[in-house]
């Protein structure tokens, strides 16, 4: 317990709620009073589901291929001949603009391809939908040969990865495989709940946005999160609501994160 | 080359940023792009104690509001309705998209520091710190900032305000009820 008294909560420590800002005692305390306050409860659920509305109305904009011009390797190069050649830039970038009207096609061949966190997403619910509603054949190799089956993810994703343990939020480790994706290989995990609810994890390595904070993803009765840590990207699957799966997928995330700082 | 393995990573946030800033996919990837050429001429002279994050979406932010603010000058103002939500969003079922426009819509009514705030918090996860930061403000002007946003926001969606206190970038009064 804190020796110290409990400090108010205030109208800043909601937000700081929802924004996850708060270390967690002061969360916990937070989180009390929430419990046992409507009214705060009603905000916090309102400015939680803001939250995720902007999240998921801008997410697919991250996820866009990346046009040549953003493409930073050209910028610097153009930005060191123009400090050498100001009129002779001047004169290619004239021609650019030609070249760039006629040859877009061509040019769009060298912009990055759209791997983001918005197309994991999109993998990891096809791939909820194929295996974890499968009733009997969802994993490859199960709980019990969990070992087996970190060296064979790890080993395809050419990184090293571990299985989450959600025992603690009441999902027991059912399993997985290697199931592929549009891009690469990924790893998926199942869990499964008391009332045989199946959740997923999927992870596999990020082309692009490598570090990408978790963003809410749905559709139809499939949802979850998805985010990138290191360029290692994961989304946490379900049927359940999103309030039950955000404390879920935050609780991979900081797994993660302690698994990388240990 | 450490420029390119730190940015790069960071431009698909930015064109979000830029995006829902300014609208218009053009001028969005035009102040990023503006924005990266800065980031490379200034790439030496920045504090090497400070975020490379954190400062790449300073650079943009301050880009984004003199755009608005000349266009708020030349009264250049796309509305809504002019914009193309399907370069917005992705493809969503119909209340989604609904939603989303709403949102878009409700995102207007608020003034462009509060916006900005609430964008750079809620979507990009900049820490109120890193915000504050950011945009050269102290961190309680963020919290602040932040709580009356949401809050302005929140009566936008729930259908409180009125259209006439739509236009972006203006000062608003609070309607009192």
């Amino acid at each position: 317990m804190s020796s110290h008294p409990l400090a108010p909560i205030e109208e800043q420590d909601l937000h700081a709620y929802v924004d996850n800002a708060l270390d967690a005692n002061r969360r916990r305390e937070v989180q009390d009073y929430i419990d046992r306050n409507a009214e705060a409860a009603t905000l916090v659920a309102k400015f939680a589901a803001q939250r995720q509305l902007l999240r998921s109305t801008f997410a697919s904009v991250a996820d866009e291929p990346i046009p040549a011009r953003l493409d930073l390797a050209n910028l610097v190069r153009e930005g060191r001949q123009r400090r050498r050649w100001p009129w002779q830039m001047a004169a290619a970038v004239l021609l650019a603009f030609g070249l760039g009207t006629y040859g877009g096609l061509n040019l769009q061949g060298t912009s990055q391809p759209a791997g983001g966190v918005a197309a994991l997403a999109g993998e990891a619910r096809a791939s909820y939908a194929v295996y974890a509603a499968d009733a009997d054949h969802a994993v490859e190799l199960g709980p019990e040969r969990k070992a087996e089956l970190v060296s064979w993810v790890s080993a395809k994703l050419k990184r090293p990865v571990e299985v989450p343990d959600l025992t603690q939020s009441g999902y027991r480790f059912a399993g997985g495989r290697v199931v592929t994706t549009e891009h690469g290989p990924a790893g998926l995990f199942i869990y499964e709940g008391a009332d045989k609810t199946r959740l997923a994890v999927m992870m596999r390595p990020m082309a692009v946005e490598r570090d990408t904070p978790m963003m809410h993803h749905a559709e139809g009765s499939v949802g979850g999160y998805a985010w990138a840590t290191s360029g290692l990207g994961y989304s946490l699957v379900g049927t359940e609501r999103a309030e039950v799966l955000h404390p879920l997928a935050d609780e991979v995330r900081r797994q993660a994160r302690t698994g990388l700082t240990s | 080359m450490a420029l390119i393995d730190e940015v790069q990573p960071l431009i698909p946030a930015l064109r979000r940023y830029a995006r829902a800033m300014l609208r218009d996919r053009d001028s969005a990837d035009d102040l990023v792009q503006d924005c990266l050429e800065r980031v490379i001429s200034h790439w030496d002279e920045r504090r090497q104690t400070e975020d490379t994050r954190q400062w790449v979406f300073a650079i943009a932010h301050n880009l984004g509001v003199n755009k608005l603010r000349q266009e708020t000058r030349r009264g250049i103002h796309v509305a809504i309705e002019d914009v193309d939500e399907s370069a917005m969003v992705e493809p969503a079922p119909q209340e989604h998209r609904i939603r989303h426009n709403e949102l878009m819509r409700a995102l207007d009514t608020l003034p462009q520091d509060q916006r900005s705030v609430i964008l750079l918090i809620s979507v990009e996860d900049l820490s109120y710190a890193e915000a504050a930061q950011a945009l050269g403000v102290p961190i309680g002007t963020i919290t602040s900032r932040l709580a009356r946003g949401r809050e302005r926001l929140q009566r936008a969606l729930d259908g409180e305000l009125g259209r006439e206190e739509r236009p972006m970038g203006t000062p608003m009064l609070r309607r009192l009820k």
